[in-house]
C-alpha cells in the first residue's frame, strides 16, 4: 500500500501538475431522532438504475428536519432503486421500491427494517393494506400480488392485464388505476374477497390521480382537451363527472378536508368536494419545468408540499407553502422527491 | 471449469520440453497501413499509438485498454457492461471509433460502446486527441480512436494463438493467420471473450449478479497489388456478442441485451507520377436486441445499414506541397422499436493542404462542408502547424471547428425525435510541445474548447422528453505523454506514463460537467531480461461528481487500480510464452459510475504461441 502511494507521488509529482479540488464540506453524521410520528415522510425516488432513494422527515411544524432517514436507521441495508411509493398500516409503513422488485417493511415511527418483500413483484409501483392483507400493483406482469401485512408471506396475484398503476380500497373494494404517463382511461374493479375483477370503469384519457374520501371515489384526468374529474359512486360503480376545457391537462389531485387541490404546469388550484366546476384560477404559480416542478405533491393539514426533482441530476427541492401560497419553508432533500405522506 | 484448469496446467508443463531456438532480430517491413489520412494530415495534434504487445497485455476489450493506457475517462456500468468515454471533457458522443479510417459510432446512440470492441484483432490502436471532423466526420470533438488492420507485404505465414484464462470463468481466446507474399497479403482472427463475470464485491458480501457475457468477433484483412501503381485491399468484421447487464439491486428485474455489428471495406488505391488516389466503399450494420426481462419473450430491437463511399485524391504540387481532396457520401437506413423507417443522406467535401516550409517547419490546413438532407452543417476546418526548434524539443499548434450531428433516436424518436435540431459545434485549439532526448520522450499539450448546441433531451410542452441544442460548455487542459526507455546490460526497462487534468464547465452553471474527473493517471513499467518480461500498470482516476451542482455528499471517491504480470517466452526463434497477471493487486474499492462496483484481486493466466 505505501509502495503504491509513493510510486503514484513520484508520477504525479514528475508532471509537475498540482491538484486544484477541494472536499472539504464533509456532510456530518447526523443520528436517528428515534421518533419519526407527527411529522412527514418525504419520498425521494432516486435515480433510475442507482439505489440511491431515500426518505426525508420533517415534523408538522416544520421546525425539525432530516434527510436519508432509512440510511440513518438502517445501514448498511439500503433502500434501494426508485422508492416509488408510501403506505401505513398500524405500525407499520411499507415502501414500495419498484426498480429493485422490494417493499421494505419499516416500524413507521422508529424506521427501523422489519422485513423486505421480494416474492412475485415485478416492478411494483404502489400499495394498500386492507384486511391485513397487502395489495401491490405490478408493471412489468400487469397484476396486483397479494400479501399477508403482518407474515409477510405472498398469497396470490389478480391479473389486470393492463397498466396497473396507484391501488385505493372503498366500500370493501379495491380500485385500480389503468394508467401512467399520461395514458389510460379507465379503473378496474376488484372483489378482493374473491380476488376476482368486478367491472372495469372508463374515464377520460390521461388519468393521473385516485383518491378515495367519503366513500367515493375520486379520479382525475387530464390531457390536451380538457381536465376532467370524476367521481365513483362505489355501490353502483357508476360515476358522474365535471370537466374543463379552459384548464387543460390538470394533474397531481389530492384532497385535503373538504378541499380538492390540483396543479397544471406551475400553478396550483383548489376547489370544493361539491364543486360542480372546475377552478381555473390559480392559488398561486411557481416557474414551471416539466418532470421536475410538482414531481411530487401533496397538501396536508392546509399545507402544499411541492416536490421540486431539479431535473434528476442533483438534490430535490421541497417548498412549503400555506393555503395561500406564502413560502414557509425550503428544503433540499434527495434525489427526486415523488411524494409526501403523513406520520400521525 | 475444472477441465479448463487441466488443460491450462497441462500446457504450463508443456512449455517446458519444448526446445528454444535462436531469436531473430525483427526486420523492417513494408507495411500497408489502413488510414493513409491518419499518416499524411496528423501531424499537428498528438498521436498515440499502442502496440500489439500492449493490446496483449491488457483485458481485450477497448475499455480496459484504454482505460489503463490513455488519459480518458470511462463511465463503465460494470466490468464489461456498456461503457462510453469522457475524451478531454467531452461527452461519450463526442469520441469517434475509426475502423480502418471509417467511422462506426452507433447511428442510433451517436457513440461507441467501447465494451462491444474486442482488441485483439487489430495490430495496433491509436488515439489522436483533439478535433477531427474534416477527415473523420460527426463526432470527433475529444478525440479519435483508430482501430487498425494493417496489411504487410512480405513473404509471411504465420500463426497466432492466445489463450487466457482467469478468475469468474473469464475467457479470451484468439487464433490468427498472416499469410502473405510480395503481392498478396491476407490476415484474418477470431477471438472469443466470454465471462461469468460473478465476482464478490470488494469489502461487500454481495456479488455481481447477472453479469454474464460472451462475444465473438471475426476479423478478415486481405490485400492485392495488381501493379506497382494499383492495389486492392479488403477488410471485414463482424462482431456477434450477448451480455446480461448487472443489478444493482438483488432482486431487480435481469435484462440483457445483444449486439450484432458488420463492417465491410473494399479499397482501390492507385498512384500514377504526381497523383494518388484512394475509392473505399464501406458498407456497415449496426443491430441490438434489448430483452427488458430475460424471463420474459419480449424484446426490442434496432438497426441501421449504412453505405459510405470515399474518394480521396492526393496531388502533390510540388516535392513540398501535397494538396488532397476527400469526396465523400453516406447513406444511412434505420429501422428499428421507437424510430420506425427512417433514413437520411450525407454528401461532404474536404479539401487538405500540407506544406512542408523548411526542414523543421511544416503546416497544414483543411476544410470541410456536407450537405444533407435532414440538418443544416457548418464549414469545419483544421489549420495547425509543426516546428522542429531543435532535436530535443518540437512545438505543435492546431486550431479546428467540428461538430457532432444528431442521431437517429434524436431526429426520429417516435412522438419525441426533433427533426429541427441542429449540430453541437465546437471551436478548439491546442498547443503541443514535444521534449525528446535519446530514449526519454515528454509531450505536454494544452487545450481549449467551447462547445455549443449541445444535444440534450428535455421535457417539452407536450409532455414529452425531446431533444434540444441547449447546453453550452468551456473545457480546457492540459494532457502529458511520457515514454522511457532504458538498457542496462541485458536489462531493458520502458516506462510510459500519461495524465489528463481536464475542467469541463456548463457556461450556465459554472460547475464541472459531472462524470468528468479532474484528474486520471496512468503509467506502466515493463522489465525485460532475455526470454522473461514483467510489467506493472497503475490506474488513477480522481474524484468523480455525479450531481449537476457538483454535490459533495455524491462524489465517486477517487481510485487506484494496479496490475502486475509476467511471462517467460520458451521459444528460442518464435513466440511460445506462458504468463500470469493478478490484476487490481492492491484489491481496491472502486466503482466507476454509482453503485457499479468493479472487480477486486483476480487472477489471469495466458499462453501465446506464435509460429
Amino acid at each position: 500500500m505505501k509502495l503504491k502511494n509513493l510510486y503514484l507521488g513520484i508520477i504525479a509529482s514528475a508532471f509537475l501538475f498540482a491538484s486544484c479540488s477541494s472536499n472539504d464540506d464533509t456532510p456530518e453524521i447526523e443520528v436517528p431522532l428515534g421518533a419519526y410520528e407527527n411529522g412527514i415522510f418525504i419520498l425521494n425516488e432516486g435515480n433510475f438504475g442507482t439505489p440511491n432513494a431515500s426518505v426525508s422527515y420533517v415534523s408538522n411544524d416544520l421546525a425539525t428536519f432530516q434527510n436519508d432517514i432509512f440510511k440513518l436507521v438502517n445501514t448498511p441495508t439500503v433502500l434501494g432503486d426508485v422508492a416509488q411509493s408510501m403506505t401505513f398500516s398500524g405500525e407499520k409503513a411499507f415502501i414500495v421500491v419498484n426498480n429493485s422488485n422490494e417493499v421494505e417493511v419499516v416500524n413507521r415511527y422508529t424506521f427501523k427494517s422489519l422485513a423486505t418483500i421480494t416474492t412475485k413483484l415485478e416492478n411494483p409501483r404502489y400499495s394498500v393494506v386492507f384486511n391485513d392483507k397487502l395489495y401491490v400493483t405490478n408493471a412489468i406482469s400487469q397484476a396486483v400480488t397479494i400479501y399477508d401485512a403482518k407474515t409477510y408471506a405472498y398469497i396470490a396475484s389478480i391479473p389486470v392485464g393492463k397498466t396497473a398503476e396507484r391501488i385505493v380500497v372503498a366500500n370493501n373494494k379495491l380500485y385500480v388505476m389503468n394508467g401512467a404517463y399520461g395514458s389510460g382511461n379507465e379503473v378496474t374493479v376488484i372483489n378482493p374477497a374473491t380476488n376476482t375483477v368486478l367491472t372495469t370503469i372508463t374515464v377520460e384519457q390521461g388519468i393521473n390521480s385516485i383518491e378515495e374520501k367519503n366513500g367515493s371515489v375520486y379520479v382525475l384526468c387530464g390531457n390536451d382537451t380538457k381536465s376532467k374529474l370524476f367521481k365513483i359512486n362505489t355501490t353502483s360503480d357508476t360515476a358522474t363527472s365535471i370537466e374543463s376545457t379552459a384548464l387543460k391537462g390538470a394533474a397531481n389531485m389530492d384532497i385535503d378536508g373538504s378541499k380538492i387541490y390540483y396543479t397544471k404546469d406551475g400553478g396550483v388550484y383548489a376547489m370544493d368536494l361539491t364543486a360542480t366546476a372546475f377552478s381555473t384560477t390559480p392559488i398561486f404559480t411557481t416557474s414551471y419545468v416539466q418532470y421536475s416542478t410538482f414531481y411530487g405533491f401533496g397538501v396536508i393539514d392546509g399545507k402544499i408540499y411541492s416536490g421540486n426533482a431539479n431535473g434528476f441530476t442533483q438534490d430535490g427541492i421541497v417548498t412549503v407553502y400555506s393555503s395561500t401560497g406564502t413560502v414557509l419553508k425550503t428544503l433540499t432533500v434527495g434525489i427526486g422527491p415523488n411524494g409526501f405522506y403523513s406520520n400521525n | 471449469m475444472t477441465l479448463k484448469k487441466r488443460f491450462a496446467f497441462c500446457l504450463l508443463f508443456l512449455c517446458q520440453i519444448i526446445s528454444a531456438q535462436q531469436d531473430s532480430i525483427t526486420k523492417l517491413k513494408e507495411v500497408v497501413v489502413s488510414d493513409s489520412n491518419l499518416k499524411n494530415f496528423s501531424n499537428t495534434q498528438s498521436v498515440q499509438r499502442l502496440s500489439d504487445s500492449i493490446i496483449n497485455r491488457n483485458q481485450a476489450s477497448l475499455t480496459s485498454l484504454l482505460n489503463y493506457n490513455t488519459v480518458i475517462y470511462f463511465k463503465e456500468n460494470g466490468l464489461g457492461m456498456t461503457s462510453s468515454p469522457s475524451f478531454r471533457g467531452t461527452t461519450s458522443q463526442q469520441t469517434v471509433v475509426v475502423w480502418n479510417g471509417i467511422n462506426i459510432n452507433s447511428q442510433l446512440l451517436g457513440q461507441t460502446d467501447f465494451n462491444t470492441i474486442s482488441t485483439r484483432g487489430f495490430n495496433s490502436i491509436d488515439v489522436k486527441a483533439g478535433g477531427g471532423s474534416v477527415i473523420y466526420g460527426s463526432g470527433a470533438i475529444g478525440g479519435t480512436i483508430h482501430l487498425n488492420n494493417d496489411l504487410k507485404f512480405t513473404d509471411t505465414f504465420k500463426n497466432d494463438f492466445q489463450i487466457y484464462y482467469g478468475e469468474f470463468n473469464t475467457l479470451s481466446a484468439i487464433y490468427g493467420l498472416t499469410a502473405a507474399t510480395k503481392k498478396w497479403s491476407f490476415d484474418a482472427s477470431f477471438t472469443r471473450n466470454s465471462s461469468d463475470n460473478d465476482f464478490k464485491f470488494v469489502g461487500q458480501d454481495a456479488h455481481n449478479l447477472n453479469g454474464q457475457y460472451y462475444n465473438n468477433t471475426l476479423d478478415a484483412a486481405v490485400g492485392f497489388k495488381i501493379n506497382t501503381n494499383n492495389s486492392i485491399k479488403f477488410y471485414s468484421e463482424i462482431y456477434d456478442g450477448e451480455r446480461h447487464f448487472s443489478l444493482t439491486s438483488p432482486n431487480a428485474t435481469k435484462t440483457k441485451y445483444q449486439d450484432y455489428n458488420t463492417r465491410n471495406l473494399v479499397t482501390w488505391s492507385s498512384s500514377f507520377s504526381k497523383f494518388a488516389s484512394n475509392l473505399r466503399l464501406a458498407y456497415i450494420t449496426e443491430h441490438y436486441n434489448y430483452f427488458e426481462d430475460i424471463n420474459r419473450d419480449g424484446f426490442t430491437s434496432g438497426g441501421v445499414k449504412s453505405f459510405i463511399g470515399k474518394y480521396d485524391i492526393d496531388y502533390e504540387l510540388s516535392s513540398k506541397i501535397k494538396i488532397s481532396t476527400i469526396l465523400d457520401y453516406t447513406k444511412n437506413d434505420g429501422i428499428g422499436s421507437g424510430i420506425g423507417r427512417s433514413s437520411r443522406e450525407i454528401g461532404g467535401a474536404s479539401l487538405l493542404w500540407k506544406h512542408i516550409l523548411t526542414e523543421k517547419w511544416n503546416y497544414e490546413m483543411s476544410a470541410r462542408k456536407e450537405v444533407s438532407d435532414v440538418y443544416k452543417s457548418p464549414v469545419l476546418f483544421s489549420v495547425g502547424s509543426r516546428y522542429n526548434f531543435s532535436d530535443f524539443y518540437q512545438l505543435k499548434f492546431n486550431v479546428s471547428r467540428n461538430y457532432r450531428v444528431p442521431t437517429f433516436n434524436d431526429l426520429y424518436w417516435e412522438g419525441s425525435g426533433n427533426p429541427d435540431l441542429k449540430p453541437e459545434s465546437s471551436y478548439q485549439a491546442e498547443i503541443g510541445n514535444q521534449f525528446s532526448y535519446k530514449d526519454f520522450r515528454l509531450t505536454i499539450t494544452g487545450y481549449g474548447m467551447k462547445i455549443k448546441d449541445m444535444i440534450r433531451w428535455l421535457p417539452n410542452n407536450s409532455g414529452n422528453w425531446s431533444p434540444v441544442n441547449t447546453d453550452k460548455v468551456t473545457i480546457y487542459g492540459a494532457e502529458a505523454l511520457l515514454g522511457w526507455k532504458k538498457n542496462v546490460n541485458k536489462h531493458t526497462f520502458d516506462f510510459s506514463g500519461t495524465y489528463g487534468y481536464t475542467v469541463s464547465l456548463d457556461d450556465i452553471t459554472n460547475k464541472q460537467l459531472f462524470y468528468v474527473p479532474y484528474h486520471k493517471l496512468t503509467g506502466s513499467l515493463s522489465y525485460y531480461y532475455k526470454k522473461l518480461s514483467a510489467y506493472y500498470q497503475i490506474m488513477y482516476t480522481g474524484e468523480i461528481f455525479t450531481t449537476s451542482d457538483n454535490n459533495p455528499k455524491y462524489i465517486l471517491d477517487a481510485y487506484n487500480v494496479s496490475n502486475i504480470g509476467t511471462d517467460y517466452n520458451f521459444s528460442k526463434k518464435n513466440t511460445f510464452k506462458v504468463g500470469l497477471k493478478v490484476a487490481n493487486l492492491w484489491n481496491e474499492k472502486y466503482e466507476a459510475l454509482p453503485s457499479r462496483f468493479m472487480p477486486g484481486r483476480n487472477l489471469t493466466i495466458y499462453l501465446n504461441l506464435n509460429y
